[in-house]
């Protein structure tokens, strides 16, 4: 299955965005996106599946450097 | 297969092509690869080719003078795209000229097809073209529900 995931941080959309990945994002995952690593606090399906293919949204937070 | 048909499998806008149907669009397949903060294509520029994201992040920029003088601006900066997603394929639907500035986020490879052959081939080959345009349609679904969210 591949997922297309859409990363979103609330109240930010110059940052996140949308990818597909070979697996299924789940809360506590980290994810890099351009230059930025997100923890995924949330994740529910945005359209259901068709084919190969699942269609999620991951609501993220940045994680900051150590 | 090959690596570029592997590739393609795992594009959305490719979902349900045959092994066959995907060799017709391997064959249509340039690469190209673009230093981070490059620019793709401008916005108001004629539609000649769509792209697809083999590796890297592209910033989809609705308003890019303003973002030029004032960069702290950062809503003008629609979406980011990642891997197996595609860009341009709004001008391969209308005709259009292109809505948005792309800009590469980071060091980004992507395929390049020509939009006049692709259409070639989809009218050539009705099955895949169903297919592919049912798959833009329902991209196009995806990215307007993501939009409603942010």
């Amino acid at each position: 299955m591949i997922y297309k995931v859409s990363f979103v941080v609330p109240g930010r959309r110059d940052i996140g965005g949308i990818q597909n990945i070979d697996r299924e994002p789940k809360q506590g995952d980290r994810v890099r996106i351009g230059n930025q690593t997100f923890e995924v606090v949330d994740v529910t399906e945005l359209m259901p599946p068709r084919g190969d293919f699942a269609y999620l949204h991951a609501t993220c937070k940045p994680v900051e450097a150590a | 297969m090959s690596e570029k048909e592997e590739f393609l499998r795992k594009l959305d806008m490719f979902n349900g092509l045959s092994d066959e149907e995907l060799s017709s669009v391997a064959a249509l397949c340039n690469e190209a690869s673009y230093r981070a903060g490059d620019i793709i294509l401008n916005i108001k520029d004629p539609t000649e080719n769509f792209y697809l994201i083999r590796s890297g992040t592209v910033q989809i920029i609705t308003n890019p003078d303003i973002l030029e003088i004032k960069p702290e601006l950062a809503d003008s900066v629609m979406v980011n795209l990642g891997q197996g997603q595609s860009f341009g394929e709004m001008g391969l639907v209308d005709q259009g000229a292109r809505s948005a500035t792309v800009r590469a986020g980071t060091d980004t490879e992507v395929y390049v097809i020509n939009c006049n052959q692709f259409q070639k081939l989809c009218l050539e080959d009705t099955h895949l073209g169903f297919l592919v345009m049912r798959n833009i349609a329902a991209d196009l679904s995806f990215k307007l529900r993501y939009r409603n969210l942010i």
